[in-house]
């Protein structure tokens, strides 16, 4: 608890005055000649202990009405659950700085009954209430969106901001609290409290972060100057029922498909349901089947879908919706009935004609060239039209870069220590992957040593290497990327490659699949955007069975190709808050919420339109949705939250969305209570226990 | 009748003359040696018939009654009540309790704030008793009692005694611890029967042991009037801060929170007094309970008029 003018507890020795008076009382006694001593002694001898009782009772009851006088004039706050600081009870009313962490992700807009105020709303009213009350010097906000702190005049603000509104993106704590350290690092703040208000869910939080070791590492040495303050609306405690069932709707794909006479759209949409902070796996009403109207939106057309649910889970697979003649590039949206997240209820998609995968082989090698380009002109789908070309080294300054989905190269690595042409080359490439592009490095076969050989994206290839018949295939990520299992849960044959020469390489690089000797077979580089592989061996016979057993190397070129040819696209589908903010701000809204700000548009789901300047024709389609995280509503528990915050001052207070108390209320009603009592106990217990006139007979006479 | 040679603060001519038409009766058949104007145990000669009885030989023939023999040829003598006059014993507590008082005393000058003790009480009371006995020839005598009889004047009816007995009065200090039980039981011994015995004292001692006493006394066929005095700050208790208070007979002294110990007091005050009631009724003692700011007037008043009703005045 914490006083509003807490200078006024410095008048509660003043509690001590009625036992300095009795004190001083006791001093003073009188002295005087007593003749009925009988009776003084049978009093003294009655009931002495109850007296003694009574007299400190009633001393002590004076002593509270004090007390709580002084304390209802202090204007006590109910911030008990906030665990306001004792230096701040008696010092000042709040801290002079507060840095407000909001969590803006999708998961904060739901609320209990799908009426009330969502969580994010109820957070930022309690936190205004709540820092208007205690008071302080400056507000600082970190939304989950930009993830910069912005100063506010007063909280009040946050009430009006945009930037506190709802949000498609999904949170990053770690970021948030990184950029809080640095502001306070960079201003110099003194005390601080850091109000976090989020849903704790998982992927929000990201608890196994590396980030998370070193910001509680920078917060502990800040000792009790930075206060944390979790506002969390983790509703697992509500408990599950009925009225708390939450559906998300998905598209899965969204793929145009051109027949003879006419094309049409093709959906996989999938809903889910979600219980708040119970996965649908784990739900206990999983087995309950049930009918919800879909309504499916491509342009101006809509149709509603009646779709079922059973074990929490309804799917609609292969719906086709037919577009008018000609028309082979649109967008749309699919959405549920409101339930308790409006967040979660609707998809946008956008569709168009899949553009051709180009591929580019970069060969000295016949053998290898044939191969890769065989691997790469095969499409896996039958309407995807698919090009291979197969190239010199001297001829890549004549590649046309804009139509390349992958570059398959075969050859020295361009780079620092090549030839002079190489910077270009390189140059190229670089710019190639930072349009999206994909490229697979092979080693070169050339007779020259691969240590010379050239450094790209600060990788480099070793010497050759011999493998000796114990080499085999050690691991490899079937989980993610060029050699993930197939969508039947089927794993690629990685295993039964037989590698019998590799390069070594050197750099920073993710191992997607390793030798038994730890040399990665393949390699991903981090790029922001594009994809750049390694792979340390090659199809030719005298290498590796990579071209006997196919299966491998195919679906990792078309994988490859098919991820490259994406970013070729007209279309695109992103997950909120993955663009970025500029260059989404020039985009034009085309579906969508219409009162969201443009410098939000990478973050509020919607369908953009995405035009270069100059471009007069129609520009690229650009879905952004809401990640699959969000729709997962695993929350973090509270031994996780408290590791998370472990050694820093931190208090908890976990509230329900649409929840009207405040964190900080004035309680001096009650200590006047409190006042009014122990006055009417006072006072009954300096009651006579009997009247005097009755206690004593008038004087007279008895005759016998 | 005596005169009055020094001012004596006791003695209030005025209130003396206005009980001077009220007779001092005795509630019972006294003793006395001479005629008097109280009944007496024995026949006498009085006008007032009292009874017939058969004659004996050895009766006094002049007390035959010849018209009774007529109408029935039977000697029978007739009686006639006896007049007599009667010993009063006034029995003074002088023990140190009785020097207690803080009723201020009503006098013509404002400045000296002067307090009535509980013993000077009883001098006015045993004053005016005594000079209304001596008045009515009867006998009176001093008893000043504390640990022990003080000071003793025996009966005499000589209206020169009372100067005696106002001196002894007028003398007496409060001092020692009461001893009342004892000397009570003492003066029922040695007085002769059939006296008024007169006790001023404020009786703070145990009620059951003065049960006895009054008992013995009337077992001794005297007649036993008690004034029981008390100052109203001992009925009150009303002290508004801390006291010691000290034990006036030389007792141990008590630290009290008077707001603290009054309910508890009065409560043992009560108790004592109804103690005290019921007693008094079961020996049959006149019993007069006084308060101090009460004027002794008033309370002699009521004593002799309760006395002159119930027994008549002849």
């Amino acid at each position: 608890m914490s006083f509003l003018q807490p200078w006024m507890l410095a008048a509660l020795p003043l509690a001590l005055i009625p036992i300095i008076i009795h004190l001083i009382n006791q001093r003073r006694y009188q002295s005087t000649q007593w003749a009925a001593m009988m009776f003084l002694l049978s009093a003294n001898r009655m009931n002495r202990g109850y007296a003694r009782i009574r007299q400190w009772l009633i001393l002590a009851l004076r002593a509270i009405v004090i007390a709580t006088l002084i304390f209802a004039i202090g204007r006590p706050i109910a911030s008990g659950v906030l665990g306001g600081s004792i230096a701040g009870a008696f010092t000042g009313s709040g801290p002079a700085n507060t840095i407000v962490l909001l969590d803006r992700s999708p998961s904060m807009q739901s609320s209990t009954d799908g009426t009330s105020r969502t969580k994010l709303q109820t957070g930022i009213t309690q936190i205004v209430e709540a820092l208007q009350t205690i008071g302080t010097e400056r507000v600082v906000l970190i939304e989950s969106n930009s993830q910069t702190p912005r100063e506010l005049a007063s909280p009040s603000d946050l009430l009006e901001l945009p930037e506190t509104g709802p949000s498609d993106a999904s949170a990053d704590m770690p970021a948030m609290l990184l950029a809080a350290l640095d502001h306070i690092n960079a201003n110099q703040l003194g005390q601080t409290e850091v109000w976090i208000c989020s849903d704790l869910r998982a992927h929000d939080w990201r608890s196994e972060d590396g980030r998370w070791k070193s910001l509680r590492d920078a917060f502990v040495d800040f000792g009790r100057r930075i206060r944390f303050r979790l506002l969390a609306f983790s509703s697992s405690e509500t408990g599950v029922s009925a009225a708390q069932k939450n559906l998300s709707v998905r598209v899965e794909q969204a793929d145009l498909v051109t027949d003879d006479d006419e094309s049409a759209v093709v959906l996989s949409v999938k809903v889910q349901q979600n219980l708040d902070g119970v996965t649908s796996g784990q739900s206990a009403s999983s087995d309950e089947s049930s009918t919800l109207p879909l309504t499916l939106s491509l342009g101006d057309s809509r149709t509603v879908v009646d779709l079922e649910i059973r074990g929490g889970v309804g799917e609609l697979n292969g719906h086709r919706i037919a577009l008018p003649k000609g028309s082979e590039r649109g967008h749309g949206h699919v959405s549920i009935p409101a339930d308790l997240n409006p967040a979660d209820n609707e998809f946008f998609y956008t569709f168009d004609a899949p553009a051709a995968r180009r591929t580019v082989v970069v060969t000295e090698d016949e053998q290898v060239g044939r191969v890769l380009k065989l691997a790469s002109e095969i499409p896996s789908d039958e309407s995807v039209q698919s090009e291979a070309e197969v190239i010199s080294p001297r001829e890549v300054d004549g590649i046309s870069w804009e139509s390349v989905s992958l570059l398959l190269w075969h050859a020295a690595l361009p780079g620092v220590g090549g030839r002079d042409g190489d910077v270009g080359t390189r140059e190229m490439i670089e710019a190639f992957v930072e349009r999206g592009g994909r490229v697979v490095f092979f080693p070169s076969a050339s007779a020259r040593g691969l240590r010379g050989s050239g450094e790209i994206f600060a990788m480099h290839w070793d010497d050759w290497r011999d493998a000796d018949k114990d080499t085999a295939i050690k691991s490899w990520r079937g989980d993610a990327d060029l050699l993930a299992a197939t969508m039947a849960g089927t794993s690629l044959p990685v295993g039964q490659l037989k590698i019998d020469r590799y390069a070594g390489l050197t750099g920073e690089a993710t191992s997607l699949a390793t030798l038994t000797d730890g040399t990665p077979l393949l390699a991903r580089v981090a790029t922001p955007r594009g994809g750049v592989y390694f792979c340390s061996t090659t199809p030719s016979e005298d290498d590796s069975s990579l071209a006997a057993d196919g299966v491998v190397l195919y679906v990792m070129i078309q994988r490859a190709l098919a991820a490259g040819a994406e970013s070729l696209g007209n279309t695109s589908n992103l997950e909120a808050g993955t663009s970025d903010p500029k260059l989404a701000s020039r985009w034009q809204r085309l579906s969508g919420r219409s009162s969201a700000l443009s410098s939000e548009n990478a973050f509020i789901a919607g369908v953009f339109e995405q035009r270069d300047e100059g471009q007069l024709d129609e520009g690229r389609l650009i879905a952004v949705n809401r990640s699959v995280a969000e729709d997962v509503s695993a929350t973090l528990d509270d031994d996780q939250v408290e590791s998370l915050f472990q050694g820093l001052p931190f208090v908890r207070v976990d509230r329900q969305a649409g929840s009207g108390s405040s964190l900080v209320e004035e309680v001096w009603r009650a200590f006047l209570i409190v006042m009014l009592v122990a006055m009417i106990g006072e006072a009954f217990l300096c009651l006579p226990r009997q009247r005097t006139e009755d206690s004593v007979r008038v004087p007279g006479g008895v005759s016998a | 009748m005596w005169t009055s040679q020094k001012p004596r603060d006791f003695i209030d001519p005025t209130v003396l003359a206005s009980l001077a038409g009220m007779p001092l009766m005795a509630r019972r058949p006294m003793r006395g040696t001479v005629s008097g104007r109280h009944t007496s145990p024995t026949r006498g000669s009085s006008v007032e018939f009292a009874q017939y009885r058969k004659y004996v030989p050895g009766d006094d023939l002049r007390r035959l009654d010849w018209r009774a023999h007529g109408r029935s040829d039977r000697y029978y003598v007739k009686e006639f009540e006896a007049d007599t006059n009667l010993r009063c014993c006034l029995v003074v507590d002088t023990s140190g309790s009785m020097e207690f008082g803080t009723v201020a005393e009503k006098t013509s000058d404002a400045l000296t704030k002067k307090v009535i003790t509980k013993l000077q009480y009883a001098r006015r009371i045993a004053a005016a008793i005594g000079y209304i006995a001596v008045g009515q020839g009867d006998a009176v005598g001093l008893s000043c009692v504390a640990d022990g009889i003080v000071k003793h004047l025996p009966a005499l009816r000589n209206p020169s005694h009372l100067r005696s007995i106002f001196d002894t009065l007028e003398e007496a200090k409060g001092d020692g611890q009461t001893q009342l039980v004892e000397v009570l039981h003492e003066l029922a011994e040695t007085t002769r029967q059939g006296a008024m015995i007169l006790v001023m004292s404020d009786f703070f001692v145990d009620p059951d042991q003065l049960r006895g006493c009054f008992e013995h006394i009337r077992f001794r066929k005297h007649d036993l009037s008690l004034f029981h005095l008390l100052d109203p700050q001992e009925l009150n208790f009303s002290f508004g801060r801390p006291t010691r208070f000290l034990d006036m007979e030389g007792g141990t002294a008590i630290f009290a929170e008077p707001s603290e110990i009054a309910d508890r007091y009065q409560s043992a005050l009560r108790e004592y007094l109804d103690r005290m009631s019921e007693i008094v009724t079961q020996t049959g003692v006149d019993y007069h309970r006084v308060s101090l700011d009460e004027p002794y007037q008033e309370v002699l008043t009521r004593f002799l008029t309760r006395r002159a009703t119930a027994r008549g005045v002849r």
